[in-house]
């Protein structure tokens, strides 16, 4: 017994301390890694330097280790205009409230799932399950969103994407590895469903539901199809979007344009080649650092201390 | 009890948070459309009634003239009179270019707020013409007759009479109004521009090579450029950049083919159909003999422009097809270099080379009136307005003395040739840079000499050229094909997915000689298996009635 | 008995926003698919019987006697399947990976570099791809360096299954790896302590610990991704493909595209999406009943 919580007290100090191996595997391990970190870097660090590269030689695709003919254009175009900061502002919106939003119904709609006594639960599931595979397309849900009266605001945005139900069934996985001990002494303590789900499952649930907030954050930071099809007033587009505009990123058809068309065509061409880059770089960054928020969450042990034996 | 309450508290306050901001955003916009309004208020003095008109369009994709700044420039103020004294207000709602097609489709689905005047070119034909079947979009032409002070019948029957052609539909009623392009030389001679192999003339000074006046040489020239390293970088990586999916490429012409599965030959009035032509087989012996010698940079064909832009940036491009008189390739070249227009070269004894033209006369984009619009005059008398030469000459020139003078010989030439960027900067830019395409049509009437105007002699006289070659296919056939009916284009959608995709993946198969030409019957039968006869007639009964239309 | 109907009536109501929320959103514009057995053009009303074209199954008919049909369902098929076999596990072996180096910057850097790839778009993942496969791209260059000829990669139909199945794993290991990470996570320490003390070395360790904590997570993932294999990504095929490659490389999804491109196709492409999502389902049914047979996790 002494052993045992004195272990536990260096354990709290250093988790790291758990687990010791040969130190050749070790050496496998970090050289795996390391490679992996190389491969995944390497493209990324492209894209930053070809974003601060002039565009002739972007187009040239010479750059290869480092920047070559420093430009800033493309990042004081995207910065200067002031469509784009009001974008920005859009997105920050859009991000919280849809965050919080999906955090919330994911919690609410997994949790009945995970009770083994509800009547029913079959069918909850299959309802749930049939709207991931079968829906009715753009028009019927254009048509829907124009007569609830969302069209052209922020909640037509906002609302239709408050639930995922993806997200739902990753919580509900989560939830069904909770130990049924504890959902027991809660329920003999005389707590009711909500009590059980706002006090017990939820502090434990931090590592699922960082999982949540961080898909959320970026699938809402980097969407723009909605914005597309419900927000013709560019003052709520979000920023994706304005990117989006500023970057025509379908390829034109040259055979159907006619000689004075095509040069505008091509000059738009070689100034998007360089400036998709530097818009890569600029949604990714801001996104890059609210990570490590999240990443404390996945962290082994990060729970120590608050499951009751 | 309590606990719950946090997160809930906190979500509530979200919703207070956005729906505070949304009222201020909602507020300063009143119903959300991006919609501004005009004050072009009626003339009181001859007694005219204001017309107003809401107008629906994408907004211009230009990134330095915008729409919103148009007070800005004398050219906007000139149309703006022009519709003042028409006693026109506009309304105007500009969705941006991307979220455009998306929009017109969901707002014609919904079938409310329609607006009066519509730009419903991103919209198929088929739905369009459905669309006016039900009654969505008006038949014109009686609304001409009642309304029109003469401009519309002006432009349509007598400045540019092809327009009627290709906008007639079936039924004999006209739906849409359109994008009308003439461009004419010393006057009144129409004046097609070409597509052609380019071939670096720079290359050929450096290594005092000839220009190549048959298809062998050619060949033989982008060999020897190859081989004795005409970009001097030690590799050789010069290359001819080609696609042999579609039959767009020059060379294809130069066998006497048409420029794609179904062409139209013009002068003949037939649909021709490449993979019936005489030299199709001689064609693909020819380009199998480019890759097989390579020549050919295989890697680059169904490439995305961007790569192509690559190669043409390190200077590795010997040839390509192209505008005769394009100016933008040459200063992409790292280094800097020279293209040369080849004129059709001789491929095939009894065959004469075909030039690909684009034709003078072009007709695009569909601005429609729909069965919301109230004041059908004024949609009319704004359609008057457009179809006038002062509305087409702000369009395209600009105002003479500040965009546009006249040359010598009195012919009109463009005085800025600066970027987008100083124009705007300046103020200075044409109707056309301005409000182009969104919700005003375009009516130009282009000419050669502007064009020709500081380009190498080498070009210039590759044009003066090719202005009356014979024979020659053109790049746009569906300028010469009148509206099908329903069967029509109903039979025709379903055959052109797989024809397109079978004839492109045999031509490159070909090209690259993974295919064997012995096997030709089975190409043949395969062909007419998937409707490529179906196919040439419809069309040619479609250029019929294009044909006949007066 | 009473207490069993409050019990469920009070789990009912806390699910009930989602519900309501998903039956409007979801439920209520599934009348969309209708349009597969008309001919639908935006403008037309859904259901009419005189102003409506109802064609019955016409459209899924010539869906199957297309002449590409059979191709178009294996390249489809194969692209997805090829991606599972392949893909399936590197998230979940990184994340293993992941759990063994100790923490520090090193393995911060690690994490991060390798969900960079989600977030660069297919554009310029597709014109990267297409730059280095090029003759005288990175690949060649390696390829000439060992003394082979260099191949132009991407026109060769046989090359394009890979190139699509690296690079999209390539593209979203990290970032699937986080779910993994976060089940991970939430493993008590202890339970390692435990097993080192019974003598368990790092591997036997992962094999009884680590490995359990995702199981649940695993299984859902693959039945999900078999409920997905009629799904190729189309979005990223058509940057990357060109017609020397379509005898791979044309899917379903890009298919449509080239049609739709003509205009007109919304009756023909809800079809065919409808007759996709119906074996999608499909697949999806029989891989949850299989689980559920053969192990404790299921969907349902």
């Amino acid at each position: 017994m002494v052993r045992g919580s004195t272990m536990a007290a260096s354990v709290r100090r250093n988790p790291n301390k758990i687990k010791q191996g040969s130190v050749a595997v070790d050496i496998v391990l970090y050289a795996l890694a390391l490679f992996i970190c190389l491969i995944t870097l390497y493209p990324f660090y492209l894209v930053v330097i070809m974003s601060i590269s002039s565009p002739t030689e972007v187009a040239a695709m010479n750059v290869f280790w480092y920047p070559k003919g420093f430009f800033l254009d493309s990042y004081k175009l995207i910065v200067s205009d002031t469509k784009m900061w009001w974008a920005y502002s859009n997105t920050l919106i859009y991000v919280a409230a849809g965050t919080l939003l999906n955090c919330l119904t994911a919690v609410l709609g997994a949790y009945p799932l995970t009770v083994r006594t509800l009547k029913g639960r079959k069918w909850l599931v299959a309802f749930l399950l049939i709207p991931m595979y079968f829906g009715g397309g753009l028009i019927p849900s254009y048509l829907l969103v124009n007569k609830l009266g969302l069209y052209n605001t922020m909640f037509a945005v906002i609302i239709p994407g408050m639930v995922s139900i993806w997200n739902i069934i990753l919580v509900r996985t989560f939830f069904t590895t909770i130990p049924d001990g504890l959902k027991e002494s809660a329920f003999i303590d005389g707590a009711s469903h909500l009590q059980l789900l706002f006090r017990v499952i939820l502090p434990i649930s931090k590592p699922i539901l960082a999982v949540i907030a961080i898909y959320s954050v970026v699938g809402i930071w980097n969407s723009w199809f909605d914005a597309l099809v419900y927000l013709p007033n560019e003052k709520l587009h979000p920023l994706q979007m304005y990117l989006y505009r500023v970057v025509v990123q379908q390829s034109v058809d040259l055979k159907m344009l006619s000689l004075e068309d095509t040069k505008n065509a091509v000059a738009n061409m070689l100034s998007n080649i360089q400036l998709k880059y530097a818009i890569i770089v600029f949604t990714t960054l801001p996104v890059i650092f609210t990570y490590p928020f999240f990443q404390k969450y996945f962290i082994k042990g990060a729970l120590l201390g608050s499951l009751k034996e | 009890m309590k606990k719950w309450k946090k997160p809930f508290v906190s979500a509530m306050m979200a919703m207070v948070l956005i729906a505070s901001v949304t009222a201020c955003n909602g507020g300063s916009n009143g119903s959300g459309a991006d919609s501004k309004k005009e004050e072009a208020g009626g003339n009181p003095e001859t007694g005219q009634k204001t017309g107003k008109l809401r107008l629906l369009g994408p907004a211009g994709s230009n990134k330095y003239i915008k729409f919103e700044d148009r007070e800005k420039y004398p050219v906007w103020k000139e149309v703006d009179k022009m519709l003042t004294d028409a006693g026109l207000q506009l309304d105007y709602e500009l969705v941006p270019a991307e979220q455009y097609k998306v929009t017109i489709q969901t707002r014609m689905a919904s079938g409310s707020s329609l607006p009066d005047i519509v730009n419903i070119s991103a919209l198929d034909n088929t739905t369009v013409l459905n669309l006016a079947k039900q009654g969505v979009l008006l038949d014109l032409n009686p609304l001409i007759e009642k309304y029109s002070n003469g401009n519309i019948k002006k432009m349509y029957n007598e400045e540019m009479p092809f327009a009627k052609k290709s906008t007639t539909s079936p039924d004999g009623n006209m739906y849409w109004f359109s994008n009308l392009h003439k461009k004419t030389y010393q006057g009144n001679i129409p004046a097609p521009v070409s597509l052609t192999m380019l071939l670096r003339k720079d290359w050929l000074d450096k290594l005092n090579l000839p220009v190549p006046k048959t298809a062998e040489e050619y060949s033989q020239t982008l060999k020897a450029f190859r081989e004795k390293d005409a970009n001097g970088n030690g590799k050789q990586d010069e290359v001819l950049v080609y696609d042999p999916s579609a039959f767009n490429g020059a060379i294809a012409q130069w066998f006497g083919l048409g420029t794609d599965i179904t062409a139209v030959d013009v002068e003949n009035k037939k649909v021709v159909s490449p993979w019936y032509q005489d030299g199709i087989k001689d064609y693909f012996r020819y380009l199998q003999q480019l890759v097989k010698e390579g020549v050919l940079d295989t890697s680059l064909i169904g490439a995305t422009g961007e790569q192509k832009q690559q190669k043409m940036t390190e200077n590795q491009v010997a040839s390509l097809t192209d505008y005769n008189l394009e100016t933008y390739q040459e200063p992409t070249i790292n280094g800097g270099g020279e293209f040369l227009p080849l004129m059709p070269l001789q491929a095939v004894d009894n065959i004469t080379p075909a030039a690909q033209l684009e034709p003078p006369f072009l007709v695009w984009q569909k601005y429609a009136i729909t069965k919301d619009c109230k004041d059908v005059e004024a949609a009319i008398k704004f359609f008057d307005t457009i179809y006038s030469e002062k509305y087409a000459d702000l369009l395209y020139w600009g105002i003479e003395g500040q965009t546009y003078k006249k040359d010598a010989n009195g012919a009109k030439v463009y005085i800025n040739n600066v970027s987008e960027e100083e124009l705007a900067k300046m103020g200075q830019a044409t109707g056309r840079q301005l409000f182009g395409d969104t919700v005003f049509p375009r009516v130009q009437f282009a000419n050669l000499e502007f064009e020709l105007i500081d380009k190498p002699q080498h070009k210039i006289d590759n044009e003066l050229n090719i202005l009356n070659y014979k024979p020659y296919f053109v790049n746009m056939n569906d300028m010469y094909l009148a509206i099908p009916d329903d069967q029509q284009l109903e039979k025709k959608t379903k055959i052109l997915t797989n024809l397109t995709t079978y004839s492109q993946e045999l031509a490159t198969k070909l090209a690259l000689g993974q295919k064997s030409l012995d096997n030709w019957d089975q190409y043949i039968s395969e062909l007419k298996k998937l409707g490529l006869d179906d196919l040439i007639e419809i069309n040619q009964q479609l250029l019929d009635r294009y044909n006949s239309i007066q | 008995m009473s207490f069993r109907w409050r019990d469920n009536m009070q789990l009912y109501l806390i699910m009930l926003p989602v519900l309501v929320h998903i039956f409007i959103f979801s439920y209520i514009p599934m009348y969309g698919v209708i349009i597969a057995f008309q001919n639908y053009y935006p403008g037309k009303p859904f259901f009419s019987l005189h102003d409506t074209d109802w064609v019955g199954f016409r459209h899924f008919i010539d869906f199957f006697n297309g002449p590409y049909f059979g191709r178009l369902m294996r390249n489809t098929f194969l692209l997805s399947f090829y991606f599972l076999v392949f893909g399936f596990w590197v998230p979940i072996l990184f994340a293993l990976l992941l759990n063994e180096l100790k923490s520090g910057i090193f393995k911060k850097y690690v994490q991060t570099a390798s969900y960079l790839p989600h977030f660069i778009s297919n554009v310029v993942v597709a014109g990267m791809v297409l730059s280095f496969i090029n003759t005288d791209g990175i690949v060649n260059a390696i390829v000439k360096l060992f003394g082979g000829t260099p191949v132009a990669l991407n026109t060769e139909p046989g090359y394009f299954p890979a190139i699509y199945t690296i690079t999209s794993i390539w593209k979203s290991f990290g970032w699937s790896s986080i779910l993994y990470l976060a089940a991970m996570s939430s493993v008590d320490p202890h339970l390692y302590e435990a097993a080192k003390m019974d003598g368990a070395n790092r591997f036997k360790q992962m094999l009884h610990i680590t490995l359990p904590s995702i199981r649940p997570t695993i299984f859902i993932l693959l039945i999900f991704a078999i409920g997905n294999l009629l799904s190729a990504n189309s979005e990223f095929i058509l940057l990357i493909y060109n017609p020397m490659v379509y005898e791979t490389a044309d899917v379903i999804g890009t298919y449509l595209y080239r049609d739709g491109l003509l205009g007109g196709n919304f009756s023909s492409g809800t079809a065919v999406g409808l007759f996709i999502s119906l074996l999608n389902f499909t697949l999806l049914y029989i891989a949850n009943s299989l689980s559920r047979k053969y192990s404790d996790y299921a969907l349902w």
